[in-house]
């Protein structure tokens, strides 16, 4: 086990640097001067190519990249901001609180709402109730994310006054965001706990307990759901890391300081090493919670440790 | 002759099975009312899309503006159809952008294996790694706005999606009867991935397709609402949304609309996307 998360950590450092590679090429081919855009355009020539020169930029682009990469591995900077000024690192472990706390709360409702959701659906599967989870589970995925935050906005503030229609401080103004942000997953979590459901809801075991006299109750959640829970957990993990990447939209909607927000302030700024930072910052999040997920898949089901 | 009717028969198993699945038909008759929609929009609607007519702002939906105008005194419903074109072209363009290159690298990643298929799959890993809404918003940052820079940051954000699944289908196809008395017969490498595999792998990238174009047509309109898309005055949903907000009070139609647009479309891939899945492996139903 520890041999096989010593290798899965060694590749993960591997894509990371591939992933700062692929980000950083990016970033070089967007049109546009940063320093340009830092000085303004009645900047004179001479101020233009001296920032140029104490920024780096002229430095061919290999060179350039082996500093940001020696940057991140030695003294863990990921550049300075083009605008403030200020460490990048910095200004994303600021806004990170806020992107996790969203994503962590709209994994909470996913996992809540959804696996109950796909017992209910499995449990009393071609019935109403089933048809009515399964048509939520279809809007759910289908419906944009943002489009459900602004139509939270619309009902619940303007229409209604129950709740904040921006910020992230209070637990009032969480409930909107998590909520728009975790639908998409909670119809993603529902659908796959009533396919895992129904596959072992027919095992000849579950008949044996039925047939046994045992509780209904006891029978769902002691002989189908504990069995079904592997591909479940799968799934909310890799939700998990979706959520991170996907609260951005959810941010903007909201007014929510958070990575996404940060990030997509910067594109309209042209402050490279925030984007780049911010890419990468979520990148590496992802890819730790989706070894998260393998070891806990091998800790979980005997049958992938041994193969 | 046996290989046509073969194949034929195949075909017809699979379009028997779809035509019993009747989510998967309302799928397909929805998107072929958009389809329609898209390509007649200056027949369907007397108004142009972008000609400001500013007497006539923020009019609420009636029997002259059936989805009212917005804040320039554009009729939205005419806006909505030309947004049909611009969604449905960016989801089909680069669902074909990932699948001609996912596929491809996934092709010759499962067929040949060993070190080609360690290096073009530890760069899909690489991709993969950054998720997909990241991936395509950090390369339509790059390349700049417009329709075609859309269109490729969208497609290359699918392509190890597309390279996994096409790879792990001729993994599975490589050591077919056909495929190894092909190349005893000494057919080149080329002719046995396009003539004998990528056929024979065709089932679970039709139903990639089809889900992948949902999914790029809600990055579409994400991308367009944070301003990396398509630019006003051109109509597209995503964008129509995100300028309706700023009059969310006093004309909620201009959000609402777009986005029950954006919905109908993804939600009739969607179901003919699980509708083929069923059809094409029954198995997997449930």
């Amino acid at each position: 086990m520890l041999k096989y998360i010593f290798k899965r950590l060694v590749y993960l450092v591997l894509v990371l640097i591939g992933v700062s590679f692929i980000v950083f090429t990016l970033l070089q081919l967007t049109p546009g001067d940063p320093v340009r855009m830092m000085l303004g355009e009645s900047a004179t020539p001479e101020a233009v190519a001296e920032l140029r020169e104490s920024l780096g930029l002229d430095d061919p682009f290999l060179v350039q990249y082996f500093r940001y990469l020696t940057g991140i591995f030695f003294r863990a900077d990921l550049g300075t901001s083009y605008n403030t000024g200020e460490p990048v690192l910095d200004q994303i472990m600021i806004m990170f609180p806020n992107t996790l706390k969203l994503a962590l709360l709209a994994t909470l409702l996913a996992t809540v709402l959804g696996t109950f959701l796909g017992i209910v659906s499995a449990v009393n599967q071609y019935s109403i109730i089933d048809n009515i989870v399964m048509v939520f589970a279809l809007v759910g995925t289908s419906a944009p994310i943002f489009w459900i935050g602004i139509m939270m906005i619309l009902l619940f503030s303007v229409k209604l006054g129950w709740l904040p229609p921006s910020g992230f401080d209070t637990f009032q103004q969480m409930i909107m965001p998590a909520v728009a942000l975790g639908m998409q997953s909670t119809a993603v979590v529902a659908r796959m706990t009533r396919s895992s459901m129904l596959e072992v809801i027919r095992q000849d075991y579950v008949n044996t307990a039925r047939a046994k006299g045992q509780k209904e109750l006891v029978i769902i959640f002691k002989h189908v759901y504990r069995n079904a829970l592997i591909p479940i957990i799968t799934v909310i993990g890799l939700q998990f890391g979706h959520l991170l990447g996907g609260a951005m939209l959810t941010e903007i909607v909201f007014s929510i300081p958070g990575v996404g927000r940060l990030m997509v302030d910067a594109i309209k700024q042209r402050d490279f090493p925030i984007v780049q930072g911010s890419v990468l910052f979520v990148a590496a999040c992802f890819s730790v919670v989706n070894l998260l997920v393998d070891i806990l898949y091998v800790a979980v089901d005997p049958k992938v440790s041994k193969s | 002759m046996e290989k046509e009717y073969k194949s034929r028969s195949q075909f017809k198993t699979v379009m028997m099975r779809l035509s019993k699945n009747k989510m998967a038909l309302f799928g397909l008759c929805i998107l072929c009312a958009l389809t329609f929609i898209a390509i007649f929009a200056p027949i369907l609607s007397p108004y142009s899309p972008t000609k400001q007519d500013l007497v006539n702002q923020f009019q609420p939906p009636s029997g002259q503006h059936i989805f009212g105008t917005d804040e320039f005194g554009r009729d939205v419903m005419t806006r909505i159809f030309f947004g049909a074109r611009v969604s449905l072209l960016v989801g089909f363009i680069s669902v074909g952008i990932a699948l001609l290159i996912g596929g491809a690298l996934g092709a010759i990643a499962g067929f040949y294996g060993g070190h080609i298929d360690n290096v073009i799959m530890r760069i899909m890993d690489v991709l993969l790694a950054i998720p997909q809404t990241l991936l395509a918003i950090a390369i339509a940052a790059s390349l700049g706005t417009g329709l075609f820079n859309l269109m490729i940051a969208v497609g290359i954000s699918s392509v190890p999606t597309y390279a996994r699944i096409v790879r792990a289908s001729v993994m599975t196809i490589r050591g077919e009867e056909y495929v190894e008395a092909a190349t005893a017969s000494g057919t080149n490498n080329k002719k046995i991935i396009t003539k004998h595999i990528l056929p024979n792998c065709m089932a679970p990238v039709i139903v990639q397709v089809t889900l992948g174009m949902a999914g790029a047509i809600l990055n579409t309109a994400g991308l367009s609402f944070i301003g990396l898309g398509i630019k006003p005055p051109q109509a597209e949903w995503g964008s129509m949304l995100s300028a309706g907000r700023d009059y969310i009070r006093t004309s909620p139609y201009l959000t609402l609309i777009p986005g029950i647009f954006i919905m109908i479309t993804v939600l009739s891939l969607n179901l003919l996307g699980d509708g083929l899945r069923d059809a094409l492996d029954p198995k997997l139903k449930n």
